[in-house]
């Protein structure tokens, strides 16, 4: 199973839902080593989703977690999922990928332009990537 | 679009009319799933009970974030330096911003 700061991300979305002395953490849950953009609970199956990382290899998973054993399946969806919504009146989550219609050679070439003129650049030692309206941080795993 | 069902984890597609989706708004109390498009500068309305789209409305500008007011049934989505109000299925207002907002939020208290 690869690791990756999933776990973080995912921990502290809960615990920001807790009452302020109640927050600790009770446990870590390994995931992808992609950094993970999106996530959301569905309170009817139970269940976590966490999409993969969008730049360097590009996502096209969606983690589930089953809050029974904390286990991960892996789902394949389209490319680059960057956002999910939970329905709970009917138990499904949709998943938005970036590029539904094939241009992901285009936003990946993009996606990887330094823009050190760009105000958000170059903040934490990380770089962005600057289509549109977006600014992606990259980030430098170790 | 990828629908991931609760019980089983299976997944289907659902066509969206645009590309670049980038944000989501699920009203369920209507069942409808509010899908911001930045390529067709629209909002894809799905009907939830069927998984398939409804409606497609043209925002005239590049959407960047999408929040649902269940109680009142409208869609709020901000283009940066324009607010549009969805009422259901139907562009209800359009309010210029005093400023640039990639980000939306409802206070509903």
């Amino acid at each position: 199973m690869k690791t990756s700061r999933l776990c973080a991300v995912v921990l502290t979305t809960f615990l920001a839902c807790l009452p302020l002395a109640a927050q600790q953490i009770v446990d870590w849950i390994s995931g992808d080593t992609l950094p993970p953009l999106a996530m959301a609970a569905n309170p009817v199956a139970h269940k976590i989703y966490v999409a993969d990382g969008l730049l360097f290899t590009g996502g096209t998973t969606i983690n589930v977690i089953n809050e029974q054993d904390d286990g991960i399946t892996d789902v394949n969806v389209g490319n680059y999922p960057i956002a999910i919504g939970v329905n709970s009146a009917t138990g499904s989550a949709y998943v938005l990928n970036y590029t539904d219609h094939g241009d992901r050679r285009r936003f990946e070439q993009s996606a990887f332009q330094s823009h050190s003129g760009d105000p958000r650049s170059g903040r934490g030692g990380c770089e962005y990537g600057y289509e549109q309206d977006l600014c992606w941080r990259v980030s430098r795993s170790k | 679009m990828t629908v991931i069902h609760g019980v089983d984890n299976s997944t289907a597609s659902i066509p969206v009319q645009g590309d670049k989706a980038v944000a989501i708004g699920v009203n369920t109390s209507t069942n409808l799933i509010y899908v911001a498009e930045q390529n067709s500068q629209s909002v894809d309305i799905i009907n939830g009970a069927t998984d398939t789209p409804s409606t497609s409305i043209a925002l005239g500008s590049t959407p960047l974030a999408i929040a649902v007011d269940q109680a009142t049934n409208e869609v709020f989505i901000t283009t940066g330096s324009v607010l549009e109000v969805i009422s259901g299925q139907m562009l209800m207002t359009r309010v210029s911003l005093p400023a640039y907002y990639s980000e939306i939020a409802l206070n509903l208290t």
